[in-house]
């Protein structure tokens, strides 16, 4: 099984580039994927905080963050690095990826490079589509619209949907779908996965006590975001056999 | 000396079904006041916000609750389950039946309610034998593990009778003179109250009326319950 790179990010900030993360690296633990991942919101980081022993904190606009993912992808046991990427630096990080060589790696199918592309509720959101378009022809390109807050989208008309899609190969489109407010506070609280959550235990691993009805919630709402990923062929993508260098 | 002991018995009893005006509120008081009169106080919810009757029959006994919000619906979702050994009895609107077959299903609450030692039991009202079988059927397939217990009120279904047998468990209703109830409600008293000499229903022959018909339906919550405690005895080899 290859390494698969997984960028998650948008160029406008409260999208749910991290609501998407953490949707996400549950999934690949329920589908036996062991992932890790990496926030680049520095110094603090948003991610840490939710799966702090899978999630390093790196600045992606330094060379030593870029080499702390990058570098490390051979070597790594494990097989999938999520990378919440900071709100407007979507562009410069597929730059930087582009320039460093991991671009021309995909496309040697080294690695499986996946994007995912989280969009505002605004048309203006169009405009990053056409934005990251040159580096992702060898990516596996999807839009994400995160509804867990109920955001409602711009209801894109044919031609207008066209003059922007057109420009990328897009391998498919990704609802994050809305969950209860209470429970989605509740588990901002708990400051654990929403795994954890269900499970009811503690950042210790402790006996939390989160309400049932909630914890039901986030149970059937983690049960969509897997459908969906699982809709696209998501681990399936990452599974593929990697192709035999010449 | 070897000797088999019965299993404790914590029930949620939730008197359902999908149509108005079936009889839920008053199996619910009946199990209500089968428990206090067996010397047990059960945790109560009248899920009808709007019309709660169950409380007011019970002198506010059971909590109200509103399922269309998520503290509603923590209110009584975690109220069934929380710890003690009080038996749990529900009367529920008919206009929150789906929303609430589709929680219980979307918590997987009868799995957690088993985890945790509860029978969960559902008394399934309606009006036709037609649409009880297949209420019934539909509950059994959704809501597991779970006893759904078919009602003849014959305050309701007249005619059923024999056909009722069809159903495994059922839990039979006789009809109550209007005017028992009538005076019962008038005076604020509950159903075993009525039955008291000093305090209860005035007419000897009302009281009577009354105490057969309580007798009848508490044999057969007791039936119930000993049919669930001996399902799961324990052997003690002592």
């Amino acid at each position: 099984m290859k390494h698969t790179v997984i960028l998650v990010g948008a160029d406008k900030g409260g999208v749910g580039k991290t609501t998407t993360c953490r949707g996400l690296l549950d999934y690949l633990i329920d589908r036996n994927i062991l992932p890790r991942a990496f926030d680049t919101e520095t110094p603090r980081g948003t991610l840490q905080r939710f799966h702090p022993d899978i999630t390093e904190i790196v600045d992606l606009s330094l060379t030593a963050g870029q080499m702390r993912i990058i570098d490390t992808l051979s070597r790594t046991d494990v097989k999938a690095s999520v990378v919440d990427v900071r709100a407007g630096q979507m562009g410069r990080t597929l730059a930087a990826l582009r320039d460093m060589g991991f671009l021309e790696a995909v496309a040697e199918k080294r690695f499986n490079f996946i994007v995912l592309h989280v969009l505002g509720p605004s048309i203006a959101s169009l405009d990053e589509i056409a934005e990251t378009a040159p580096f992702t022809s060898d990516a596996q390109y999807f839009l994400v619209k995160n509804k867990v807050n109920d955001t409602t989208f711009f209801d894109w008309s044919p031609s207008t949907s066209k003059a922007y899609f057109g420009k990328v190969k897009c391998a498919g489109e990704i609802t994050i779908p809305k969950l209860n407010e209470m429970a989605y506070e509740q588990v901002e609280l708990a400051g654990t996965s929403f795994s954890t959550f269900i499970a009811d235990k503690s950042r210790d691993g402790e006996e939390a006590g989160h309400s049932f009805v909630l914890r039901g919630y986030v149970r059937s709402w983690l049960r969509s975001v897997c459908a969906e990923f699982d809709r696209v062929h998501f681990a399936d993508i990452m599974t593929a056999r990697p192709a035999k260098r010449a | 000396m070897r000797h088999v002991v019965m299993s404790g018995w914590t029930p949620i009893f939730i008197a359902c079904g999908p149509l108005a005006n079936a009889g839920k509120t008053l199996s619910a008081r009946l199990f209500l006041e089968f428990c206090r009169a067996s010397g047990r106080s059960p945790l109560a919810f009248d899920v009808n916000p709007h019309d709660a009757e169950l409380a007011a029959a019970t002198s506010g006994a059971a909590h109200i609750v509103n399922l269309s919000t998520t503290a509603g619906q923590m209110r009584l979702f975690e109220g069934m389950l929380q710890a003690g050994p009080e038996a749990r009895v529900v009367d529920l609107w008919h206009g929150s039946y789906e929303p609430f077959l589709d929680l219980m299903e979307q918590m997987e609450f009868a799995s957690e309610a088993a985890l945790r030692d509860f029978r969960l039991v559902l008394l399934l009202h309606g009006r036709s034998l037609e649409d009880l079988d297949i209420q019934a059927e539909q509950l059994r397939a959704r809501i597991n593990p779970a006893e759904t217990i078919v009602v003849l009120n014959e305050h309701i279904c007249e005619s059923a009778g024999p056909s009722f047998a069809r159903f495994e468990h059922s839990l039979s209703i006789p009809v109550l003179a209007p005017s028992i109830l009538q005076q019962l409600a008038r005076m604020r008293l509950g159903l075993v109250e009525g039955i008291d000499a000093e305090r209860g229903l005035p007419s000897m022959v009302a009281r009577s009326c009354l105490r057969d018909w309580l007798t009848q339906i508490f044999a057969q919550f007791h039936c119930i319950e000993l049919r669930h405690r001996l399902g799961a005895t324990t052997f003690n080899p002592g």
